[in-house]
């Protein structure tokens, strides 16, 4: 080949010359021999490790087959590495990275490559290279080695890393942190660490269904999976296993990565507990509550709207066909509020028929709320039945108007009863009277005129009683007209003074005080009247012989009072709860007369003139009655 | 003497009234009820009439009417004398024009007072009407 003078043969030499040179600057020492041990080529760092001192493109074409002989003196044993030699080539078997010793204290590593051309043994490729340099790469190695294995270790993530057949061959210490077992499992499957760890088969069936499906697929596949620790508490993970494909679209390794969920779902747990406790409460309101879209589409119905409508599920229904009477003005007001800012509607009425067909009237109202995951604008609905409340209402009515008639009938019956009563009255009142005239100026007047005396006072007695009777029955019958107007009540109880009491029937005279500005007071004044005739003629009724009472009235800015203290024969506990009651009068009244209706028309007439009254007693020491009344309606 | 007319259906106070009335010096006329009031107070022509309104035939307050109409010689005192003790009667009596309205059961003594003071003050209506028109 060197000898041909030609230019393709100049060409030729020129590149072998270019690859000799390129050869001679690579840091490893090179020698290619032929089957029958001639050397095809050497480079110069070749020549500087075995000590031979020429030019390497002098030894190419030159047999070798005594080198190992030549060269063994330089290793530390020399006879190993003849053997070594012999061995090799005869297997023809690859080495790689073989450390072999020099007598100079330093080590080399020794490749060898068995070279073949078209099928057929060409020659044997010795590759001596520096053990420094060589270990500092492979210290490189081992510290990438050892970073992205710390790397693995660290990530807060089980990772395992399996060849295509669903063997382990990585983990890391979160997959599994016993070294042992982790150590074991390289080159295991999960049926092996189930059966290792006394875990049930099912968990191995579905990870390798998983597993199958990412191989078939290509693709990434999640799965969640559910353990129990000893103390039977759930672990949740959410498991991934990622196919790596190498440049040719196969599936070489399958990365699979688990995170521990437990806390989200435990999160979720609490979540939906929660959730379940607010809807628990809705549906034990006695409101009717949905929550709809801004057209009115329900979506979502408390228990109570379900048993009312008798609809398991209203969801996504309009709330306007539930509606009968009001649904159009409803939908309106709806519609309005959508559009509106204000946080809640006024309270309006609409009528709704149950599963039974009966009619309900409701009353309600609408608020607003922010869907928290939409953020869209919903509307909640909350309705009252008022259904059973106005019928109760208009029971009362009725009773009321039962009872105002009734009374009614009372008070006819007693205009009726008195109508009978005063003509015979009348005949006994003129007879007896007649008798006491024809009688005076006999001399048995002595002796009749106390009997027709008595006549003449049970007369009259009954007939005051009869006067009394008729006015509460009037006045419980409504039938007392009630005009409230601003009148002077100072002058009105001064020039009742002046007439009445000043003095009374026995003498005393009532002491009146002002307290305050006296100001116009709203009431009805025929009715005040009657209050304080009342209560001033009780006072001196009930405390013969006694000081005489005084009455005090007092103006504040919304209210006035008055107060009628007496010393007289007092009202005991028991008969002070009843004093209210018709026909009621205390235990101790002895001679007094009175017919027990008195105080029973002051209570009506204060209530009529939102007045309250307030009686004080002791028996044998006296009484105060005080009252209170507005001053404005 | 002043005269006077007793219309009462009920014969018992009927008589103590009227007996009452002529001890107190009057010259008293009675009737059982409205109509034969009515044919007797334009028959006597009496200074005074008592009636009372609840009557059989013809009540109290058409008794007053009819007089009104039918008597042409100038009204007597009219004294309602009634059971029909409510406010809204003895507006209704007054209105029609009787001089006073008086509740059963009375006193002898109010009424007695009564029918002279009425009787006193129609003689003082007419003197005054005498003497205008004496002057005029």
């Amino acid at each position: 080949m060197y000898l041909h003078n030609t230019q393709t043969e100049t060409v030729v030499q020129d590149h072998d010359q270019t690859a000799g040179m390129l050869l001679n600057e690579i840091s490893h020492a090179l020698l290619f021999e032929t089957m029958q041990h001639e050397i095809v080529f050497v480079n110069r760092n070749f020549c500087e490790l075995f000590g031979i001192p020429v030019d390497p493109a002098v030894l190419i074409g030159t047999d070798c087959s005594n080198a190992a002989e030549t060269s063994a003196h330089l290793f530390r044993h020399p006879q190993a590495f003849i053997d070594g030699i012999q061995r090799i080539t005869a297997s023809r078997q690859p080495v790689l990275n073989e450390e072999l010793f020099l007598v100079n204290g330093t080590s080399v590593y020794r490749d060898y490559k068995p070279i073949s051309v078209n099928g057929t043994d060409a020659g044997h490729l010795w590759i001596y290279k520096n053990s420094a340099e060589l270990r500092s790469i492979l210290n490189a190695v081992n510290e990438q080695k050892d970073f992205y294995e710390h790397l693995l270790n660290n990530i807060p993530a089980d990772i395992a890393i399996f060849n295509a057949e669903h063997r382990y061959i990585f983990l890391n210490k979160i997959a599994i942190s016993r070294n042992d077992t982790r150590g074991w499992l390289i080159g295991k499957d999960d049926y092996d660490y189930c059966r290792h760890t006394g875990k049930p088969a099912a968990l191995a069936d579905n990870r390798r269904a998983h597993f199958e499906e990412a191989l078939r697929t290509g693709e990434t596949v999640e799965f969640e999976e559910v353990n129990h620790k000893n103390d039977g508490a759930k672990v949740y993970n959410l498991r991934r296993f990622y196919p790596l494909k190498n440049e040719r679209g196969r599936i070489e390794l399958v990365i699979g990565y688990g995170i521990n969920i437990t806390s989200i779902r435990e999160r979720e747990a609490e979540l939906q507990e929660r959730e379940r406790k607010f809807r628990d409460l809705v549906d034990s309101m006695d409101q009717l509550v949905v929550s709809v879209n801004r057209k009115g589409t329900i979506l979502y119905a408390n228990k109570t709207w379900n048993r009312l409508t008798g609809h398991a599920d209203s969801t996504g229904k309009a709330v306007s066909q539930f509606l009968n009477a009001g649904r159009d003005r409803f939908m309106n007001n709806l519609e309005a509020f959508a559009e509106q800012e204000n946080y809640r509607s006024d309270q309006r009425r609409v009528t709704m028929s149950d599963r039974d067909g009966k009619k309900h009237i409701l009353t309600y109202y609408l608020s607003r709320f922010t869907h928290q995951e939409t953020t869209e604008d919903r509307l909640a609905i909350f309705f009252t039945d008022i259904t059973a409340q106005l019928q109760a209402e208009n029971e009362l009515r009725r009773i009321a108007r039962q009872e105002r008639k009734l009374s009614e009938m009372k008070s006819n019956f007693m205009t009726m009863v008195s109508h009978e009563l005063r003509t015979p009255l009348s005949v006994i009142l003129t007879s007896a009277e007649l008798v006491e005239m024809i009688t005076a100026a006999a001399p048995s007047a002595q002796e009749t005129m106390p009997h027709t005396t008595r006549i003449i006072s049970q007369v009259d007695r009954m007939t005051q009683l009869m006067n009394d009777f008729l006015f509460v029955s009037k006045v419980e019958a409504g039938k007392i007209p009630h005009n409230p107007v601003f009148f002077d009540v100072e002058s009105l109880i001064q020039s009742l003074n002046k007439e009445l009491y000043q003095p009374w029937k026995d003498g005393r005279s009532l002491s009146v005080s002002v307290k305050g500005k006296p100001v116009p007071v709203f009431a009805d004044e025929p009715m005040i009247r009657l209050i304080l005739i009342n209560v001033i003629n009780n006072a001196f009724k009930y405390s013969p012989d006694r000081p005489a009472p005084l009455l005090r009235i007092r103006f504040t800015k919304r209210k006035w009072q008055l107060l009628v203290v007496d010393n007289g024969i007092g009202i005991s506990m028991q008969d002070q709860k009843r004093l209210f009651q018709p026909f009621v009068r205390g235990t101790n009244v002895g001679d007094i007369e009175g017919t027990g209706l008195g105080l029973m028309v002051v209570h009506l007439f204060a209530k009529k003139n939102k007045g309250k009254i307030m009686i004080k007693s002791q028996p044998g020491k006296g009484s105060a009655v005080w009252m209170q009344f507005p001053v404005q309606p | 003497m002043n005269s006077l007319l007793i219309i009462e259906d009920e014969p018992g106070l009927r008589a103590a009234t009227a007996e009452i009335l002529r001890r107190a010096g009057y010259t008293v006329h009675t009737a059982s009820d409205g109509q034969e009031g009515l044919q007797a107070a334009l028959q006597l022509q009496p200074d005074l009439i008592l009636c009372d309104v609840m009557m059989p035939v013809l009540d109290g307050f058409s008794v007053l009417e009819r007089l009104q109409k039918e008597n042409t010689n100038g009204m007597p005192v009219f004294i309602f004398l009634t059971a029909k003790a409510q406010h809204e009667s003895m507006c209704y009596g007054l209105e029609l024009g009787a001089d006073e309205y008086v509740f059963k059961p009375f006193k002898s003594s109010v009424l007695i007072s009564i029918v002279e003071e009425k009787l006193r003050q129609r003689k003082q209506q007419e003197q005054c009407s005498r003497s205008k028109t004496d002057q005029a």
